[in-house]
């Protein structure tokens, strides 16, 4: 592995562990509000300084990475899993399936992702579960489509028509022979996806659609310190900046595994 | 440092959205409003962002100076009869629409009769009850027209004379003839057409200081100095309305350029904003409040102890102090301080948490295992519901949010978007809001709605209900005698205090900031006041 991928790992792992451990960590509460301290610059009290409730700004960080990585697995996780069998199961069939199946793919990536976002909380209300659900039907499609061309690529090798002839069922040919084989490519499509959930997320909480006060997510942490940007900078900068490492983190790791798991596609190679 | 870099970027995004296009420094004078009207018209307005764009265009027959006293503005002086049933209002002569049409007496029954048409949606029928004929005019299924009554609730005596009869004394009469809900509509324009739809409401002509000229929609709203201005021209020449749905953009364009004048700033800037060269702040007090309330009639919120133990539970002075950085009044009622109608002798309930929990004890609430309290098995667990826009009542309900869990009440908040809150409230639709009421200078219009007991289908949608606070309501509405309201406006506060309907939170002041170098803007004490002023704003190229 590379130095920046493990650099990489290194920031997505700090971040996990945040997240995991924020209740035994973090100094303060994350809603237990101090108005008479509110705004304070960072401290040897508060080392990322106050918010303007006069909460602790490194506790909601710390918490805030549980609601952010939270959002961001279980979005990934949706997303991987039904791109993942409807892109092999497309490529596997066929014909009309894999042109019906696609033709979705292709609809739900040309409605623009904002819009449909606004929609669905518009109906079904903001919650955490909602968000995440949102951001996996927003990022299945692109998922699918990657799988779908690389096990288009596997089902024409060989060993496939080989598995064929041997009188192999679909079950095995598609869980043995395919996705195991397209494994290292679904990897890294999980992990760039995470970076990029946590990003959406962030978005929708900047909008207000995602995460509710007093839960701190690092979207609703940054539009809560737009207002103070001028006067109390550390209010709005430090979620932003464990948004910028996370992402980064996630999408450096992605890279590294891919140099790792597609030899062909190695940036270094001769 | 970041602070620098982080000015510089808004400056920059600021810089990019074109900054004074056109526009002439000293001449032209550019207001950013954080939202848009809906219509351009002072009978069926509704909304602030509507009374703050038509207020320019229209003159009522009176206004408020800034003691909040009436004086004259299209009437020239007024008589009332010494039975306080007759109000005839004297105009000013050779006063013309912005069409060049001569503004006479029937112009004013006209916009009066409109506002008492139930076909005419409108907020402002109710504060005309007083006129005679009221209950007849606007019957929702039969209303009688004017001609059929035998008293003329409104009648033009001659062009320039106009005489108005009541059904009783009234005290607020004169005061709901006051801009920004009283302006004057032209009838030669208006006599056929549908108030509620007509383009008129988006291409309005007035007898107002500045003449409409263009909307474009989400963007600005350009008006021009009315050279034939009964009070003489006006010293700009255009007004332009800038709608910036952003606060901190807001701000960034006033420090661009791009505006001469904005309200509401983030709080914390205003000391900043007092030191910043070119730049002044002004500051009034405003009649409008913001609460935490709650549906009356529902449990436990109709247990006088909770009540009161949620009053007790809210820090309000340390919020005013500390969150809202002393620009706002600690509320304890329905009137702010200004107000003839205030009885400095009612004072909040103190701030005591332990109070508050020895209440809910009283009650019968009893913690349970994650600190939340609960009676008979029900958890002391309930919505407050919220603007999601406006961030000084988004903020307050968090503050609240936090207060109610230090004493075991567990209140989960759901912001909303305007039109959908606003619905919600009227058809009764929430346990707990945090919410403002614009509130009029006068008593009587707010406080008669708000929390008279046949008002539950309107602003009374929190389902309050008291039959003495009703009984001095009326006594109050219906003398003209000021110190005999005051004592019935007092009563009136005494037991809406004991009562506990709402935590009256705070009394927000107006913040403006504008550029040193214009003169003439007046904070009047009232709502959105200080739009009273634009007439007279000059530059003086300082």
């Amino acid at each position: 592995m590379t130095t920046r991928a493990m650099l990489g790992a290194l920031a997505v792992a700090l971040m996990v562990a945040a997240g995991i451990l924020a209740p035994a960590i973090a100094p303060y509460s994350y809603s237990t509000q101090s108005l008479r301290e509110r705004l304070q610059p960072p401290s040897a009290t508060h080392w990322l300084g106050t918010d303007g409730f006069g909460r602790d700004v490194l506790t909601r960080v710390v918490w805030g990475s549980r609601v952010s990585l939270e959002i961001g697995f279980l979005a990934t996780a949706v997303a991987v899993v039904v791109g993942t069998l409807v892109g092999s199961t497309a490529a596997h069939f066929a014909g009309t399936a894999d042109t019906l199946v696609m033709r979705v793919a292709d609809m739900f990536m040309s409605v623009p992702a904002l819009f449909l976002i606004l929609v669905i909380v518009a109906l079904f209300g903001a919650s955490l579960l909602h968000t995440a659900l949102v951001i996996a039907l927003i990022t299945w499609a692109p998922v699918a489509r990657v799988v779908r061309a690389e096990c288009l690529a596997l089902r024409a090798r060989d060993f496939v028509s080989a598995a064929h002839a041997l009188g192999a069922g679909h079950a095995r040919v598609l869980g043995h022979h395919l996705l195991r084989n397209a494994l290292p490519v679904i990897t890294v499509q999980a992990s760039l996806l995470l970076g990029q959930a946590i990003l959406i997320e962030s978005g929708l909480s900047y909008l207000g659609l995602g995460a509710q006060p007093p839960l701190p997510s690092w979207g609703n942490m940054v539009v809560e310190g737009r207002q103070f940007l001028a006067s109390a900078w550390w209010v709005a900068t430090f979620p932003g900046l464990a948004i910028f490492v996370t992402v980064l983190g996630f999408n450096l790791v992605g890279d590294g595994l891919r140099d790792v798991l597609d030899p062909t596609l190695r940036t270094d190679a001769p | 440092m970041f602070h620098r870099i982080a000015t510089a970027l808004l400056v920059l995004a600021g810089a990019l959205s074109d900054p004074r296009p056109g526009l002439a420094a000293g001449k032209d004078f550019v207001i950013g409003l954080g939202g848009e009207a809906t219509q351009l018209n002072p009978v069926v307005a509704t909304d602030g962002f509507s009374y703050i764009a038509e207020w320019p265009l229209f003159d009522s027959l009176v206004e408020l100076d800034q003691s909040l006293n009436v004086r004259p503005l299209l009437a020239e002086s007024w008589e009332v009869a010494k039975d306080g049933l007759a109000y005839t209002f004297k105009l000013k002569k050779g006063v013309k629409w912005h069409d060049g049409a001569p503004f006479t007496a029937r112009d004013v029954a006209f916009t009066f009769y409109a506002v008492l048409n139930p076909k005419v949606t409108t907020p402002h029928r109710a504060y005309f009850d007083a006129l005679a004929g009221f209950p007849e005019l606007t019957n929702k299924d039969t209303p009688k027209r004017p001609e059929d009554l035998a008293v003329k609730p409104i009648e033009v005596v001659d062009d320039h004379t106009v005489r108005f009869r009541l059904r009783y004394p009234s005290g607020s009469f004169l005061a709901v003839l006051t801009n920004p809900r009283a302006g004057i509509i032209p009838e030669h324009l208006l006599k056929t057409a549908d108030l509620n739809t007509t383009e008129f409401n988006r291409k309005p002509v007035g007898t107002g200081p500045f003449k409409f000229v263009e909307w474009r929609r989400g963007e600005r709203l350009v008006m021009e100095a009315n050279p034939q201005y009964h009070g003489g021209r006006p010293a700009l020449d255009r007004l332009i309305f800038r709608i910036i749905p952003d606060s901190v953009v807001l701000l960034q364009e006033l420090r661009a350029g791009g505006v001469d004048f904005i309200e509401n700033p983030p709080l914390n800037e205003v000391a900043r904003l007092k030191q910043t060269a070119g730049l002044k702040v002004l500051v009034a007090d405003n009649t409008s409040y913001n609460y935490f309330g709650w549906r009356q009639d529902l449990e436990p919120f109709n247990d006088l102890r909770v009540r009161r133990a949620l009053n007790h539970a809210i820090d309000v002075p340390t919020l005013v102090k500390e969150a809202l950085q002393g620009y706002a009044t600690i509320a304890t009622g329905q009137f702010p301080p200004s107000s003839w109608a205030y009885d400095p002798a009612v004072k909040p309930y103190a701030y005591d948490p332990n109070r508050a929990k020895a209440l809910l004890a009283e009650a019968g609430f009893r913690p349970e295992g994650d600190g939340v309290l609960a009676r008979n098995g029900k958890r002391f667990s309930f919505t407050i519901r919220h603007d999601q826009a406006n961030q000084a009542v988004k903020d307050t309900a968090v503050i609240v949010q936090e207060y109610l869990k230090r004493v075991g009440v567990e209140a989960k908040l759901e912001p909303l978007d305007w039109p959908t809150f606003v619905k919600k409230l009227f058809a009764s639709e929430f346990e707990g809001i945090v919410v403002g009421w614009t509130n009029h200078h006068d008593p009587d219009p707010f406080a008669y709605t708000i929390w008279h007991s046949s008002q539950w289908k309107g602003r009374n949608f929190a389902h309050y209900k008291n039959p003495r606070v009703d009984e001095l309501l009326e006594q109050a509405r219906h003398t003209a005698v000021v110190a005999e309201r005051k004592k019935h406006y007092a009563e009136f506060s005494k037991l809406l205090m004991e009562d506990a309907p709402y935590v009256f939170l705070y009394f927000p002041q107006q913040v403006f900031v504008t550029r040193q170098s214009y003169d003439g803007l007046l904070p009047i004490p009232a709502f959105a006041g200080i739009y009273q002023s634009l007439r007279h704003v000059r530059w003086s190229g300082k």
